[in-house]
């Protein structure tokens, strides 16, 4: 990768790129922390229509939502994407800027998609006792499709990729496509099945987990892409 | 003398294989028939008995068919050296072959679930209706651990069967899988917020295509690739 009659530049970028993987894995333990908040209390909402729980411990769930949204939020706030990024971005090429900006993208939906699970949990409960609007669909629907969005952009059939395709498709991506992507059907394929196994007696709850279970498919076949392209750009002395 | 002593084992154990399935054909016809039978004496009586026996007859008489024919008298496959030159081709088409025969095994245990299903939506699901309902998704496991390398035949032949054409099939076919399994659990999912039963008795069928998918992709592509002979 080094190129001899510039070292200098060379030296810059690796520099830059190990500073901007540190802010990264900030901001996105940041952002990790908010949807971690916003699934509890998601799912401390669903519980307490249900009434399952009292409201005590509903109280208590809030408040960890509360606290953890707002220590999220500060996290990724002070380490969000500053003038290194830009810089960085303007040494690195074409097909480097356009693979960081899809893993960042992949890494996004991978993590934000739950945050819809944890909102899309008490219009679901709505629809499955036949007490739901047209708002209630909106969002069961949002939720249901999240999931596929993360596994397109993964299979690199949205328009970005679509568009770049040139610049997008090489080698090691296809790899770490197969990879990730078949470690998706192995989570899934168990999942799905102990579901159905639940189901034949819990139907209720069952159609309730299927958001979660699907995007937790979703998630590890997007997590695991982002972690091999990763490992794929150190490996090639980034 | 040594050659002509091992070519006589060998062809034993071809008389043996062949020997065995056509117990497999006689043994299945006779459950076939045997569970048709109780089906018709017991006059509006239990057809999840009658369905679930009829069905094991069914799956034993075809696998017994379709491997008789395989191993008839005289066939490619009667006589086996297990050190010739055409080891690795032979396991990898015997691989291709059993993944597009195991589909036709799952759907045809997925016709004799169909009356589990009434049972699951009227609300009562007894054992048998589980099984019922369970095999068919057996069946799209083993597809998916065939495609994988993952079961105990490709486990020990693991120098033969893995190389880097399976190793490229394998991952076009799964990646495949994946997505018929991701849509069809969506597609479930929205079934089930109209009616739960609905979802969930949806799912063995999901589960079914997902592997039956990964399985006849796999012996597609292997075909393409022109190593079926």
């Amino acid at each position: 990768m080094s190129n001899p009659t510039v070292p200098e530049a060379t030296d810059e970028i690796v520099v830059l790129l190990r500073a901007e993987r540190r802010r990264q894995g900030r901001e996105r333990f940041g952002v990790m922390a908010i949807v971690t908040g916003i699934l509890t209390g998601g799912v401390t909402l669903t519980l307490s229509k249900v009434g399952s729980i009292s409201d005590g411990g509903a109280s208590v769930g809030f408040a960890i939502a509360a606290v953890l949204g707002l220590l999220g939020a500060a996290t990724a706030l002070l380490w969000r994407r500053g003038l290194a990024a830009r810089r960085l971005e303007g040494l690195i090429g074409r097909r480097d800027r356009l693979q960081r900006v899809r893993n960042d993208r992949i890494y996004a939906g991978s993590i934000t998609g739950w945050g819809l699970v944890a909102v899309g949990l008490s219009p679901m409960w709505r629809i499955v006792q036949g007490q739901a609007d047209g708002d209630d669909f909106g969002i069961a629907a949002a939720t249901a499709l999240s999931p596929l969005f993360v596994v397109m952009s993964v299979a690199g059939w949205e328009g970005m990729a679509q568009l770049n395709r040139r610049w997008l498709e090489d080698e090691v991506t296809r790899d770490i496509r197969r990879r990730a992507l078949s470690l998706g059907f192995i989570v899934l394929m168990p999942a799905m099945t102990a579901l159905f196994v639940i189901g034949l007696w819990e139907r209720d709850w069952v159609v309730m987990g299927f958001p979660a279970t699907l995007m937790l498919a979703a998630s590890v076949a997007g997590l695991r892409f982002v972690w091999l392209d990763q490992q794929a750009e150190g490996g090639e002395g980034g | 003398m040594m050659a002509d002593n091992e070519s006589k084992q060998l062809d034993r154990s071809g008389r043996t294989k062949f020997i065995m399935l056509m117990i497999f054909v006689v043994g299945g016809a006779a459950i076939l028939s045997g569970g048709l039978a109780y089906g018709a004496n017991t006059a509006g009586g239990d057809t999840a008995t009658t369905g679930l026996i009829a069905g094991i007859g069914a799956g034993l008489l075809l696998i017994g068919a379709i491997g008789g024919w395989l191993y008839r008298p005289g066939g490619p496959r009667w006589i086996v050296d297990p050190k010739e030159p055409g080891r690795r081709d032979r396991l990898q088409a015997q691989r291709a072959r059993q993944l597009s025969i195991l589909p036709a095994l799952s759907l045809i245990f997925m016709g004799q679930a169909i009356g589990a299903i009434d049972h699951v939506l009227a609300g009562d699901v007894r054992w048998v209706d589980g099984i019922r309902l369970i095999v068919p998704v057996l069946y799209a496991w083993v597809t998916a651990l065939i495609v994988m390398g993952w079961d105990r035949g490709s486990l020990a032949n693991k120098r033969f069967l893995e190389d880097e054409l399976t190793q490229a099939l394998r991952a076009r076919s799964m990646i495949m899988a994946f997505f018929v399994l991701m849509g069809g659990a969506t597609l479930s999912l929205g079934l089930g917020l109209w009616r739960p039963e609905v979802g969930i008795v949806s799912l063995p069928f999901v589960l079914a295509a997902a592997g039956a998918s990964a399985g006849l992709r796999f012996a597609w592509l292997f075909r393409e690739a022109g190593r079926d002979e």
